[in-house]
């Protein structure tokens, strides 16, 4: 899937699991940033993403993405 | 310990012994400092410290290494095993035997799992240098009441220790730190545990109102005590130029007991949220919402349980595993039904305060009772179910009762993030030298602390 693809996309799925309709994507963009993502909604977000690609991703995959930017390149591997 | 003066002469002459050392050594010096503290205190179980420890890095230099996958999954079990294994053996030995848990036990084996499970999801996160990894898992400051940091949330910062610099704004945050702490502590905590103890040694003759004063001094003095003892503890860690994570961000004003979760004992919280849940929910994540509940349940029951292997710890953590999971469900469908209603706001904060503040005292009576039975005695008093006795507190010892409400408002007051305080009393920090009011605190503190011995509640974990 190609990064334009994998960013609307992933922006609607964080926009609906932190409620924040105007939420705005960019590479840099970590947990701190966004109010509501601490670890409990964190996995909210990981299964969120898994439905909207209908994709699996491991422990570690999940653990190793160190900000928004990391995630979407994985998408762009993982996506079909 | 970290209320005796004692401690404070023998803290001055480890500093000044760390800051003599050039950079290059400070590491270690940290090290040799740590393990005599430890020795100091507990010498008989300064081995286990060090067996737990170097599985736990061997595990990880394992783990960098291994190409595989099941290769990486037997040296993760192999480094786990034994660790959480002692934890259960230990925590089970007190539990029927009633002796002893070695010092530091609960706190240093979360910090091991927590770097284990790092570096079995990331090999980078490995430290190879032994002296560093010893540095994270001994740091003394936190063994005795933690807080559980992570190692690698301590080992980037030994650079600034390598460095040889000396930061002041983070040695007097310290020193302020310690301060607040004691003040916490000592003229707060341990004056409602007075209280506790008198009304505690029969409760069955003291009148209903009484017992409801009690049962909320239970949660305010547990937040005074602990959190004083942990705001000490990062303060002295500060010393040593180490930032050591907070373990409370204002917790009763939480709106929902999920926020409370947040916001009280957090390194314990978070870890649980790392290590316990994320990896249950994943698992688990093909059973929708019961999932959902199992990995929230067993993430409280771990909790409830890493305080002891008791009913009452137990008892804990069922009752926040059960409130957990009503909120989970619940908090979606209330958001959303009473969003519209802005003018609402206000009341639903301060109802939501409330009923977080009433289902955690309702647990504390659990987890501050012996057993099962003192604790269900508890809840027929306060029920009405069982007639209770006429003592009232005017019939008590004065010096006794007659600060208990001034400072269960005080405990109150600072674990709602003490609102309004930064406007009062920032301009006063700003013209006063910080020498002017470290030593009005010190002079406060000597003059209305209490005379008995202080104990510390999180000490026996």
């Amino acid at each position: 899937m190609d990064r334009a693809a994998v960013i609307e996309r992933l922006t609607g799925i964080f926009r609906k699991t932190f409620g924040e309709p105007g939420l705005v994507l960019d590479d840099a963009m970590t947990s701190d940033d966004v109010n509501a993502w601490d670890s409990l909604t964190h996995i909210n977000l990981i299964l969120a993403v898994e439905r909207g690609f209908n994709l699996r991703l491991s422990m570690r995959e999940s653990r190793g993405m160190k900000n928004v930017g990391d995630m979407i390149m994985l998408l762009e591997k993982k996506a079909a | 310990m970290f209320t005796s003066l004692p401690f404070y002469g023998e803290l001055t002459a480890a500093l000044l012994v760390f800051y003599v050392l050039p950079g290059a050594w400070r590491v270690a010096g940290l090290v040799a400092i740590s393990s005599a503290l430890y020795l100091s205190l507990a010498s008989a179980w300064f081995w286990l410290l060090i067996v737990q420890g170097l599985i736990a890095y061997a595990a990880g230099i394992g783990l960098s290494r291994a190409k595989s996958g099941p290769a990486r999954r037997v040296i993760v079990t192999a480094g786990l095993l034994p660790v959480v294994g002692a934890l259960v053996l230990f925590k089970l030995n007190v539990a029927v035997r009633g002796v002893l848990l070695p010092l530091g036990i609960s706190y240093y084996t979360f910090k091991l799992i927590s770097y284990v499970l790092e570096v079995f999801w990331d090999e980078e996160a490995v430290e190879t240098r032994p002296v560093c990894f010893a540095a994270s898992v001994t740091f003394g400051p936190q063994m005795i009441s933690g807080p559980i940091q992570r190692p690698l949330d301590f080992l980037p910062q030994l650079a600034r220790l390598r460095a040889g610099t000396f930061d002041r704004n983070l040695f007097d945050a310290g020193l302020a730190s310690i301060v607040q702490g004691l003040m916490l502590k000592l003229l707060i905590g341990d004056r409602l545990g007075a209280f506790i103890a008198a009304v505690d040694a029969r409760p069955a003759d003291y009148a209903r109102q009484v017992l409801f004063v009690l049962a909320a001094c239970y949660t305010l003095q547990l937040y005074a005590d602990f959190n004083g003892y942990t705001k000490i503890a990062i303060g002295i860690g500060r010393l040593f130029g180490i930032e050591s994570p907070q373990n409370f961000a204002a917790p009763f004003a939480a709106w929902n007991i999920q926020e409370f979760w947040r916001r009280w004992h957090i390194s314990l919280s978070s870890w649980t949220a790392d290590y316990i849940f994320a990896p249950l929910r994943m698992a688990s994540r093909d059973l929708g919402q019961a999932g959902l509940i199992l990995s929230l349940s067993a993430s409280m029951v771990i909790i409830g349980l890493w305080h002891g292997f008791t009913l009452p710890f137990l008892m804990f953590g069922v009752l926040h595993a059960g409130y957990m999971s009503v909120s989970a469900l619940t908090l979606p469908a209330r958001q959303k039904l009473l969003a519209p209603y802005r003018w609402l706001r206000p009341l639903r904060a301060i109802g939501g305060m409330g009923i977080v503040f009433i289902l955690m005292t309702f647990s504390q009576l659990f987890w501050q009772a012996r057993s099962i039975g003192s604790a269900l005695l508890h809840v027929r008093l306060l029920s009405g179910y069982v007639p209770a006795g006429s003592l009232a507190m005017s019939d008590m010892r004065t010096d006794i009762a007659e600060p208990v409400f001034i400072c269960m408002a005080v405990a109150l007051y600072h674990g709602l993030g003490a609102p309004g305080w930064a406007t009062l009393a920032g301009p006063i920090d700003r013209a006063v030298p910080r020498w002017v009011t470290g030593g009005v605190s010190l002079l406060v503190l000597s003059a209305l602390s209490t005379e008995a011995g202080s104990s510390f509640i999180y000490g026996q974990f």
